[in-house]
């Protein structure tokens, strides 16, 4: 379609838009008359209102769902409490290592032959998918 | 309807019945503007619900540099283009070759003033014919004739509620109203010149 064509479409427009306000001239030619008139029906079809698809207890479901409590990421839990737990076992170490040693030095020969790479491994997988889960736990939301 | 500051303050200040009359006042405006946008009606009512949860949560950064409704407006239509882009639905999708035949002279006698029951009836399909056609149309023409028409919004308010100049709304304007004076033409054409 021409710029030509697109011009005369939004005189065709402007025409139908001003008669609807009450203001626009008669159109020359019945072509016209027929155009302007097809876009008199167009305007009229979307002002009209589609209806409602919404409940009636659609504000209260929003209100109850705007005003629930939030719960937001738990930092005391899920931050604080851990790295005070590392700092106290840090701190606690020089103290406890030589009976920690002494203990390893005893169960050593019981321990031959047990995987211990692929305990270390399973345990370090179980942490760390505990610790996955309180994040996105405390991270949710509650909805409705 | 209470002044648009007076029922912000009273929602801010945490009362319950106020943020139910802003969600009853402007209802019927998020739902023309998400259901006009989301097609799957099991999305729509949630999109409305989020909506006016993103309003109640935001409402303290609205400040009054535009009308309250142009604001939810925004809102409704950011989140519903939103829902597309998760959906991965395109958001200005070409419409493809366009009909050109047709003139309907019974579009002109219906819209004149004195209908007879055959005319009455003739109009109300048309226009039944006209809003189905505007589910057909990319999102973005959709949402601009919606607003304009519908919400009976200036050009300059649905240009602030799309976040875009007021030409690409003209523009979006013309598209849709051309293609749907076209397939008007093109479907009734026919049956308005053996009438």
């Amino acid at each position: 379609m021409s710029m030509r064509d697109d011009d005369r479409e939004r005189g065709l427009q402007d025409l139908a838009e001003a008669r609807r306000a009450g203001t626009g001239p008669e159109s020359e030619t019945p072509a016209e008359r027929a155009e302007v008139a097809a876009y008199g029906l167009v305007f009229d079809a979307l002002a009209e209102d589609p209806g409602d698809f919404l409940p009636l207890d659609f504000a209260e479901r929003v209100v109850e769902r705007a005003f629930a409590p939030r719960l937001g990421f738990a930092w005391w839990e899920n931050v604080v409490v851990p790295i005070f737990m590392l700092v106290l076992t840090a701190s606690s170490l020089p103290v406890i290592a030589r009976p920690l040693a002494e203990v390893w030095e005893m169960m050593r020969p019981l321990l031959e032959g047990v995987p211990l790479g692929l305990l270390a491994a399973a345990g370090a997988a179980v942490l760390l998918a505990g610790m996955a889960d309180r994040v996105a736990g405390g991270t949710a939301e509650v909805r409705r | 309807m209470e002044p648009d500051r007076e029922i912000v303050r009273r929602v801010l200040a945490g009362e319950r019945d106020a943020f139910r009359d802003v969600v009853r006042a402007y209802q019927r405006l998020v739902a023309h503007v998400v259901g006009r946008l989301v097609r799957d009606p099991g999305d729509r009512e949630e999109v409305c619900q989020d909506v006016f949860v993103r309003v109640h949560r935001k409402l303290d950064t609205f400040h009054f540099e535009s009308k309250l409704s142009t604001w939810i407006a925004r809102i409704a239509y950011r989140l519903s283009l939103n829902h597309l882009e998760k959906k991965r639905l395109p958001l200005a999708d070409d419409l493809g070759p366009e009909d050109e035949e047709g003139m309907p002279p019974a579009a002109e006698r219906i819209a004149s003033p004195d209908l007879s029951p055959a005319d009455e009836v003739a109009a109300a399909q048309m226009r039944a014919f006209v809003r189905a056609q505007v589910d057909a149309l990319p999102p973005l023409q959709r949402a601009a004739v919606t607003l304009y028409h519908l919400e009976e919004m200036s050009v300059g308010e649905v240009a602030e509620v799309m976040g875009v100049p007021e030409n690409t709304v003209k523009s979006h304007l013309f598209r849709a109203r051309k293609t749907l004076k076209e397939r008007l033409m093109a479907t009734y054409g026919e049956e308005a010149r053996t009438a």
